[in-house]
Parts: structure tokens; C-alpha cells; sequence
């Protein structure tokens, strides 16, 4: 059985639909990509998950549990951990208050310091820079501090919301390669990324969204191959609009 | 709206005016203050609404140009033998200049910050008056020559305010007008269509401080006395913003309503509940508030009494 | 060999603009011709927004030139650009809300017309885009779509020669979109040049005579619609490069 599991799912921001359907599912263990060009739904998917926007249909199950209708707190609860767009850390509190938020659900003291354990280990960095100020960090390590503060939950699976967004080439790296070692660590991931290729080097499958729909899917080395995949960026798969006015 | 609507409206100002023109030698001394009081109270509740209403920043310190007025008054009839009138005039200038004065820095901060800024301008204007003294009298205050002035007031007042109604329903009903409301609605898109926004947020102010000046100079002269803790009055501010939001910022008709409305039951539970009258006066403040946040005139114009927009 | 310098509207040169350390535009260059629509794209964080920006004086650049008809207009304020005849869209509506469809648009300045011709003239383009019966209704009341409309009626009440659309598409529904875009030919056709922002590559590509791309900060790539979805640059900038 597939750990987390989207069938037909739809969704909309107030009065526009964005996803018109939308089915994928991710097993334990895997690391699967939700790529596709600006406007596919790619982190309307996250939202819906987390039930932020308003879901209009289908089926969403996490770990054997139904997702609809749940409210955030009780779905991270089940396991999923998700790290919004965009670096959000609460710039006036210091990278170890962070943390401590992220684990805001737990109360056993002794678990939330296992789990920062935890989180140290994969993210050294933050470590060294507990009493620092998240808001004077790099754009870098804010990534880093927000991906281990959705740790702190000890998720099963983890939802990455364009990672990469906004970092120089070299820090993209490192996003990535430290996406790769929380899932050697036996973390799920599935991430949502506007820069395809490296998304579907580091995945094991892969989805294509074009405007809310289901347009591809696959082994990330096969779609990173496909010609059809990459033409869908720059609006050559689909038909030409009449441009004559009438 | 068309040509006719337009003479329809002045005239009824005019008729309206006439009315109240006849009235002060039929009534009681304490009507006639009391009437006085409400035109001022139109007089500054539509000069607020021009850059509050209007233009959208909102003034919590616009009592420093009625206090401007009522000094300019003072000084210039007590210490130098002026005639009271041209006075006014003079107070007008002043607070036209004070205003673009302040209004060039001021201006530039947005909604909460522009709203304190002249709160603490008109509290820096008190103190300016009580310090300097050697133009002021300080806090001895300026006392004028007795003279009955009762009926004289009355009618500069009354001329003032059907000059405010018309002036305010002048702006309100030009483009001029239009491009105010739409600094208020949204600054950067009316700049983008052309809007030089810094100029008329200017004019606007400039216009919306000349006419608190000029009753706060008749005020002054009708009391004979005045310092500055009794001219620059917090209250005056807030009242004369709450009878714009009362009646309807944004519209003509709405702070002429609300100043009326407002000062009359302000009146009202002073005389009949004079322990508990602050109490009464701040329920019906909060009941509209609830149930009438934009004022009057939009629950009006919900209903279908008034039309929306000024411009048609 | 490029276009002639008096078919080119808009030559951006050479514009830099950064925030904090981060340089948004390094050294963009294109020319914007004239009587022709336009588009101008790039991934997210291409300076696509920024430059945009630069254009309308949302922003003052921090170096190069912005030559409209030959004048430089760089650093001018949005209301200036306005009145030499350049104007623009955002990409979420911004109607004036608790004013009516009408009051829209007679909030633009320097027709110098008599109010009479003025308000004439609005009711045309009220009209042009179908929104008559609505004239007195608020603008915050109307739909998106018909925001949309009202204020791409308002930014042509000067006759502009440019008119920079940001994001036209965003947000609108197919049906709008096709009326849109039947208008914006509509005003090509009537000698206007029009430059387009935007994400939906349907509309770039189909609409587009000349295409400005992006990325980085600079223009990687410009050319004709088929020209650019070959582009292996402009490719690789949507979908990404491998990790060498």
C-alpha cells in the first residue's frame, strides 16, 4: 500500500479551480518529484494536502488515514512533514527556538531532544549556529533550519516545497544533496520543484502537472529523458490559439 | 450627474443657509450658541473629511489648524488692533502654509503612521503656543477687548459653513475629487495612471486645513479668551472625525449629517444625562460602528437611497 | 543586424538593478518594436518582475538607460511614464474598489479634454470591453474577469502608444482570456505596441511576434515564438540544467 495516496483530487483558491483531478501516490522509502511548468498546481497539491485551500474532491489517504476534512496540526500528527516555500523561519527567534517550534506537538521533553539530536545529525550546521538569529542567516542555511525544523516531528514522509527556489547554483547542491541523505536516512520525500532536471536526477519517480492536470509520469531518469516533458515548459505541446480577433 | 442636479444641490445650500440666516434673532441666547457650535462642527467635520475621507490618510492632529486659527485671531486683534474679519483670512494663510509645510515630510508615511505623525504635530503646535510666549502670552492666554459679538459671529460662522458645504461639494463632484479617492484606494495604481500623488495630497491638505482656521479664529473671537489647552482640544479631533466616519467619510452629505447628528445628541445627553452622558454618547459610537461601519451614507447607498460614486 | 532605431519603441540598455546584494537585473538589454506585440519571459527569479518594474518607474534602476522614442526615462516616476504615453496593467487587478466602473476611469489624468468629451470617451471603452451595464456599479463588486477588463479599459483612456500588459492572463478563465486577447490584437492593429509579461507560454507563443527571454538578470535569448521553444537556453532555464 502506497503511503501517501491522491486520487482525482481537486482544488481551488477561493472561486478558481486549480487542480482539475489530480492522482499520484508515493511509497515508503521512494523519493518522487511533482515537476511541471508555472500554473501546473505543483504546490497546490502540498496545500491541499495539508488541507490549507479549499478541496473540491477526491480521495487522500496518508498511512492508512483519510486526509479530507483534517485540520494541519491533526495531519502532521500522522507523519507528514512539510516545509512551506520560500525559507520560512521566524526570523526574530534563534535557530534552537526554531526547532523547538517545529516540535511544538510534542510534550515529552526527553523526545524532543532526541529529535534535535537527530536533526543535528543530518544538518551539522545548525548545530553550530543554535543561539544565532534565524533572520541573519544565509538564504542556505534558512532552507536548512527550515527542512530540520519540519524534522523535528520525526516524519515519516516529508513534502518539499521548491526547495531550490531563490539559491544560488551551489546551494541548490547542497538542498539537494541534503535531500538525498534524509532519504538514505530512510526519510520519504516527494518535492515540488520548478527546476526539473535536478528534481528528477535525485527522484525515483516523477509526476508532470500541466495546468492541474496529469500529463506524465514515470522513472525520474526516463522523464528527465523524454523530449515531450521539457517541450511542455515552453508551451509546445499544446495547440495554437487563434490569433486572428474576430 | 447633470447640470440641474448640480443648481438643484447649491440651491437647497443656499435655501438651507437662508434658513439658518433668519433664525438667530428668534431664539434663545443658548439655541443660538448651540447652533453655532453645529455649523462649526460641519465646518471642520467636511474639512477633515477632504484629506481623511477623501484622499484616505487620516488626520489625528487636524485641532493644530483650528488652533493656528484661533491664535492668528487673537494676536492680530489683541496685540495689534486688527478688525477681527481680515483676521480669519490671515489665519486661513497660515495654516494653508503650515500645512504644506508639514504635510511635504508627513505625507509621505502611510495610514497608521501619518495618522500619529499629526497627532503629534497638533500636540507640538500646543506646546509652540504655550512656549512662545513672547508671541502667545504663553499660558496666560490672550484675552480681547469686550465686545458683543454674538450676532456677528453667528453670521460669519454660518457664511463659513455654507462656503465649506460649497467648496467640499465642489471637490467632491470633480475630478479632482475623483483622483483623491482614488490616491485612497489604491496610491500606487493612481500614480500609474498619472496621478501626480505627492501634489495633490497637498492640495488636498492645504484646502482641508484653511477652514478649521477660519472658525477657529470666529471661536476665538466669540469666547474673548482664549490659551492653549482650550484651543488645542483632543477632542475636537476626535470628534470631528467621528462625525465624518459617522455620517460617511468619502461623501459631501455624510459629515454634514453625522456633524449635525452627532453634536445634537452629544448635546442632548448632556442635558438630560449629564452624570452618564459620555457613557450614552460612547454606546451610540459603538452601535454604529457595529452596525454602520460606513457610516450613514453607505447604509444609504446599500439601500438603494443614495447612489454609489460621486462622479456619474 | 538589429531593427532601425525608429522602429524600435522601448531600448532598454544595459539596465542593472540590485537589492541588497543580490544583483535582480545585470546588465539587460532588448529592443521593444514598435507596432507589435511583445513578450517578455523568463523562469522564476529571472528579473523578469524587476525589470518589469524598471519599466513603469515602480523602481529606479541603478544603472543603464531606458529610451523611450530615443528619451531616457529611467528613474522617471509612474505618473511621468504616464503621461509620455506608456501604460500599464498589474498583474492582480487593482481597481479603485469603493469607486464606481465610471469613476475608474475618469480617475486618469492628462486627457485634456473637457470633462464632457472625457467622460465621452470613457464610456467608449467601457463599452469596448462590455461593461456598460456596470458603469455605476463599484469596482470592488465586480468579478476578477471584469476587473480585469475594467482595468485594461482604463489604462487605454490616454490613447497610449505602449501599453505594458503584467500577467494578463493570471487568473482568468479561457473565455476572458480569448476576449483579452482579441483586444490586444485589436489594438496592435491600431498602431500600438504592445509588451507582454507572462508565465502562460500558450499566450506568449501565440501571440507574440517578438519574444525577449530572461534569466539571471539578462537576456539570453530573443526571437521569434518557434525560434525560442528550439532555444536550448531558454529550455534549460525553465526545466533546469543537470548537475554538471
Amino acid at each position: 500500500m502506497a503511503l501517501l495516496e491522491l486520487a482525482d483530487v481537486s482544488a481551488a483558491y477561493g472561486p478558481i479551480q486549480i487542480l482539475h483531478g489530480v492522482s499520484l501516490h508515493v511509497d515508503a522509502g521512494e523519493v518522487v518529484a511533482v515537476i511541471g511548468p508555472n500554473g501546473a498546481g505543483k504546490s497546490t497539491t502540498f496545500k491541499v494536502i495539508m488541507g490549507f485551500i479549499n478541496y473540491l474532491g477526491g480521495r487522500m489517504r496518508f498511512d492508512g488515514h483519510d486526509l479530507v476534512g483534517q485540520r494541519p496540526d491533526r495531519i502532521l500528527a500522522l507523519g507528514l512533514g512539510y516545509v512551506p516555500q520560500g525559507r520560512v523561519v521566524f526570523t526574530q527567534m534563534t535557530v534552537r527556538e526554531n526547532l523547538e517550534m517545529g516540535a511544538y506537538l510534542e510534550r515529552d521533553k526527553a523526545k524532543v531532544q532526541a529529535a534535535m539530536e537527530w536533526v543535528f545529525a543530518l544538518f551539522p550546521r545548525l548545530a553550530e549556529r543554535l543561539k544565532q538569529q534565524a533572520g541573519t542567516m544565509s538564504g542556505g542555511e534558512q532552507q536548512m533550519l527550515a527542512m530540520g525544523r519540519a524534522l523535528m516531528t520525526r516524519p515519516k514522509m516529508l513534502m518539499l516545497d521548491e526547495p531550490s527556489l531563490g539559491l544560488s547554483p551551489r546551494l541548490v547542491d547542497e538542498v539537494f544533496d541534503k535531500t538525498v541523505e534524509m532519504a538514505r536516512a530512510g526519510l520519504t520525500v516527494m518535492l515540488v520543484e520548478q527546476n526539473a532536471a535536478r528534481a528528477l536526477e535525485i527522484s525515483d519517480r516523477g509526476y508532470v502537472l500541466e495546468l492541474g492536470r496529469n500529463r506524465f509520469e514515470g522513472r525520474g531518469p526516463d522523464l528527465l529523458a523524454n523530449p515531450d516533458v521539457r517541450r511542455l515548459y515552453l508551451g509546445g505541446a499544446g495547440g495554437p490559439v487563434s490569433a486572428a480577433p474576430a | 450627474m447633470s447640470r440641474r442636479e448640480h443648481l438643484r444641490n447649491l440651491a437647497l445650500i443656499v435655501v438651507f443657509g437662508l434658513a439658518l440666516a433668519v433664525v438667530p434673532g428668534t431664539v434663545s441666547v443658548y439655541l443660538r450658541s448651540f447652533l453655532m457650535f453645529t455649523m462649526m462642527y460641519v465646518v471642520l467635520a467636511l474639512s477633515w473629511n477632504i484629506i481623511s475621507g477623501f484622499t484616505g490618510y487620516t488626520s489625528f492632529g487636524h485641532v493644530a489648524f483650528y488652533g493656528i486659527g484661533a491664535y492668528t485671531c487673537a494676536i492680530l486683534v489683541a496685540d495689534y488692533g486688527w478688525h477681527w474679519i481680515p483676521t480669519l483670512l490671515a489665519g486661513a494663510v497660515v495654516a494653508a502654509l503650515v500645512a504644506l509645510a508639514i504635510g511635504y515630510p508627513v505625507l509621505r508615511l502611510k495610514g497608521p503612521y501619518f495618522a500619529i505623525a499629526m497627532l503629534g504635530a497638533a500636540e507640538g503646535t500646543r506646546v509652540i503656543a504655550t512656549v512662545w510666549d513672547s508671541l502667545t502670552h504663553g499660558g496666560l492666554g490672550i484675552s480681547f477687548p469686550n465686545v458683543e459679538n454674538s450676532f456677528p459671529t453667528y453670521y460669519a460662522m454660518l457664511i463659513l459653513m455654507v462656503l465649506t458645504i460649497a467648496v467640499a461639494y465642489v471637490v467632491g463632484h470633480s475630478r479632482f475629487g475623483v483622483r483623491l479617492n482614488a490616491i485612497r484606494e489604491d496610491e500606487g495604481a493612481a500614480e500609474a495612471l498619472g496621478v501626480n500623488t505627492t501634489l495633490y495630497k497637498l492640495a488636498a491638505f492645504g484646502l482641508s486645513a484653511i477652514f478649521p482656521a477660519a472658525a477657529g479664529g470666529i471661536q476665538a473671537y466669540k469666547v474673548l479668551y482664549i490659551d492653549p489647552p482650550s484651543v488645542f482640544f483632543v477632542q475636537i479631533t476626535i470628534a470631528m472625525a467621528l462625525m465624518s466616519m459617522l455620517g460617511g467619510k468619502g461623501t459631501v452629505v455624510g459629515p454634514i449629517v453625522g456633524a449635525v447628528l452627532l453634536y445634537t445628541i452629544q448635546e442632548l445627553t448632556w442635558v438630560n444625562f449629564p452624570t452618564a452622558h459620555l457613557i450614552a454618547y460612547g454606546l451610540f459610537i459603538i452601535i454604529v460602528a457595529r452596525f454602520m461601519p460606513r457610516g450613514l451614507m453607505g447604509f444609504a447607498i446599500d439601500r438603494g437611497w443614495a447612489r454609489k460614486g460621486m462622479v456619474h | 543586424m538589429g531593427p532601425a532605431p525608429d522602429e524600435v519603441i522601448l531600448d532598454v540598455r544595459d539596465l542593472r538593478k540590485a537589492f541588497g546584494g543580490v544583483k535582480a537585473v545585470d546588465g539587460a538589454s532588448f529592443a521593444v518594436p514598435r507596432g507589435k506585440i511583445s513578450g517578455l519571459i523568463g523562469p522564476n527569479g529571472s528579473g523578469k518582475t524587476t525589470t518589469f518594474n524598471l519599466l513603469t518607474g515602480v523602481a529606479a534602476p541603478d544603472g543603464g538607460q531606458i529610451l523611450y522614442n530615443g528619451a531616457d526615462v529611467a528613474g522617471l516616476r509612474p505618473y511621468q511614464t504616464f503621461a509620455l504615453g506608456i501604460t500599464r496593467t498589474f498583474q492582480i487587478t487593482r481597481v479603485f474598489r469603493e469607486m464606481t466602473v465610471l469613476e475608474n476611469m475618469l480617475s486618469v489624468t492628462g486627457l485634456g479634454l473637457p470633462d464632457r468629451v472625457a467622460r465621452q470617451r470613457a464610456e467608449e471603452l467601457i463599452a469596448f470591453v462590455n461593461l456598460g451595464h456596470l458603469r455605476g456599479e463599484y469596482g470592488g463588486r465586480l468579478s476578477y474577469g471584469q476587473q480585469k477588463l475594467l482595468e485594461f479599459a482604463r489604462a487605454l483612456m490616454t490613447d497610449p502608444d505602449l501599453v505594458l500588459l503584467d500577467e494578463p492572463a493570471a487568473g482568468v478563465n479561457r473565455t476572458l482570456l480569448q476576449q483579452l486577447l482579441e483586444q490586444i490584437h485589436h489594438l496592435q492593429e491600431q498602431g500600438k505596441t504592445i509588451l507582454i509579461v507572462e508565465h502562460d507560454m500558450n499566450v506568449i507563443m501565440n501571440h507574440c511576434e517578438r519574444i525577449f527571454v530572461l534569466d539571471f538578470g539578462v537576456k539570453i535569448a530573443e526571437g521569434r515564438p518557434a525560434e525560442i521553444q528550439r532555444d536550448e537556453r531558454v529550455i534549460e532555464a525553465y526545466f533546469g540544467r543537470r548537475r554538471s
